[in-house]
């Protein structure tokens, strides 16, 4: 545990060494947010209820996934595609240390960095753009969202390795998966707009894939538009995901270390 | 002239053959360009049935917007792709050999990577884009003066290009700046008209999205006055000239520390 403990320090002290490097990638977050924020914004500009939100709830639920993104998709591991692509996970395996948990601890240190910075920006951003905050006051819902969040952080961190893990057979495409990756997370995940604009069958379908309960459920669970029986079911869609690409990891993991051949060492 | 087109020219094709040599990556980036660009056509499509209108724009013109900025971006990155890969040349070193070189080096680093994936997925952009301008009613003038502001968009593109290459000479920090542009051209997917003051005015003079993705629009739509055109090309003009007069300064600056 302490040498997991040790990549923690050493990944959050990272952070700081680059520090403008840092400050550009929190202020690309930012932009990202603004642009969503004002297109909603004039989207609601007579008032009224648009696909079940109203002006209040709609800029709710972009504010609240500014938060949720540092939080939940905020990570380093990308970085592993690089590493089985040149040669570089060579050093690791030669380590006493789980390369999944090493990238997990990584991870998580790049989390806590950005959720310090995004503080700093929500409270900015909260006297910018001065938005209608709903706040949620139901402790049972407020506990849900947290499990959510929870789960949301292990299937985002499993699904991003999975992209990584690809780099095994095709090592020159490692930012190919990801950018893949990253459209799904944008447009199934809730970050470009909320999924409930789409029609029902198809929203039906979407809400089957994994990408949705990144931050779409998490934040729809706080906004309370997400009750009764359907948290059961997105609990029962985020467990069966995250068990399949548990299994889906270590097959990918098995199968490819014997493909792996250290090219660029 | 006729030299640096032979010398484009080749790079070009060494481009080309870089990127054939990973074909299956090829597949997957097509692949996911198309879908993001899928993805946003049929949001658009289903945003209009819950809303009449954002803006005043209804959904050809909201369409139109979002095409404008998906062509006219896949422009710059085909033909600027380059400046992404600066940063490693100026870390290593390798930027000596391109200073040394009878070519002016920003025709490699900035024109020299040619991107054949957004080559591909042009034909798409056009033929959507050419599909909704034919539900649009406008006269020859409105499309000459479109066609002139998009290419005066391109101009301040390739000044900012410029820019942020000369920046990345004095800092060596290009990779997440060349980023910020790009995420600050996303606020260009939709127009200006959506921000609040003062953000809009920033949005179209200083940065400048408005005037590159915004303006051409409005121009086809007849809604840009002659004084917004005028100013707009003044703006291309002077950021080119802005902007290779920094190049030149940073330059001076090169210390060649890394080689």
């Amino acid at each position: 545990m302490r040498k997991y403990l040790t990549v923690f320090t050493v990944s959050w002290q990272n952070g700081f060494v680059y520090r403008l490097n840092f400050l550009l990638w929190r202020l690309r977050s930012v932009i990202v947010i603004i642009t969503v924020y004002y297109f909603w914004d004039a989207v609601f500009r007579n008032g009224g209820v648009i696909f079940g939100y109203t002006r209040d709830k709609i800029l709710t639920y972009v504010f609240l996934t500014l938060i949720l993104r540092s939080l939940i998709l905020g990570q380093r591991s990308m970085d592993a595609a690089g590493e089985i692509s040149d040669g570089r996970l060579s050093n690791y395996l030669l380590k006493p240390l789980n390369y999944h948990f090493y990238w997990f601890t990584r991870d998580l240190a790049d989390k806590l960095l950005n959720m310090a910075f995004s503080v700093i920006e929500i409270i900015l951003l909260y006297f910018i753009l001065q938005p209608p905050v709903f706040l949620q006051t139901n402790i049972f819902i407020l506990i849900y969202f947290l499990l959510t969040v929870i789960l949301a952080v292990i299937l985002n961190y499993l699904l991003g390795n999975a992209s990584s893990y690809f780099s095994f057979w095709t090592p020159g495409n490692a930012w190919g998966f990801w950018f893949l990756y990253l459209v799904f997370q944008d447009f199934l995940g809730g970050v470009a707009f909320p999924l409930d604009i789409f029609p029902k069958a198809a929203y039906g379908l979407i809400m089957l894939l994994p990408f949705p309960y990144l931050l779409y459920y998490p934040a729809n669970i706080y906004l309370g538009k997400i009750s009764g029986a359907d948290i059961f079911q997105g609990f029962i869609i985020m467990l069966f995901w995250i068990g399949i690409i548990i299994w889906l990891l270590r097959q990918e993991w098995r199968w490819g270390l014997k493909n792996y051949q250290a090219e660029g060492r | 002239m006729k030299r640096y087109l032979i010398i484009w020219l080749r790079m070009t094709l060494n481009s080309f053959q870089t990127i054939l040599a990973s074909r299956f990556g090829i597949i997957i980036f097509i692949f996911g360009k198309l879908l993001r660009f899928g993805l946003y056509l049929t949001f658009i499509y289903f945003l209009y049935t819950g809303t009449k209108g954002v803006v005043g724009y209804d959904r050809n013109k909201m369409l139109l917007f979002l095409l404008n900025f998906s062509f006219l971006g896949a422009v710059g990155q085909m033909l600027f792709r380059e400046a992404y890969r600066f940063r490693t040349k100026l870390v290593s070193g390798e930027f000596d050999f391109d200073l040394v070189k009878p070519v002016h080096p920003l025709l490699k680093n900035l024109a020299g990577g040619f991107d054949l994936l957004d080559l591909l997925t042009m034909p798409v952009f056009i033929y959507v884009l050419y599909k909704v301008l034919s539900l649009i009613n406008f006269n020859t003038s409105q499309f000459i003066f479109y066609g002139l502001l998009f290419m005066n968009g391109l101009m301040i593109m390739f000044a900012i290009h410029v820019s942020v290459l000369a920046f990345g000479i004095i800092t060596t920090e290009v990779d997440h700046l060349v980023m910020v542009y790009r995420d600050l051209e996303t606020m260009g997917r939709f127009p200006v008209d959506i921000y609040r003051e003062p953000l809009r005015q920033f949005l179209t003079f200083a940065v400048p999205v408005g005037i590159m993705f915004t303006f051409p629009v409005k121009a086809i739509l007849g809604l840009l006055s002659w004084q917004g055109m005028l100013a707009a090309f003044i703006l291309g003009g002077l950021s080119c000239y802005f902007s290779l007069r920094f190049w030149n300064f940073a330059v001076m600056k090169y210390s060649s520390a890394s080689s």
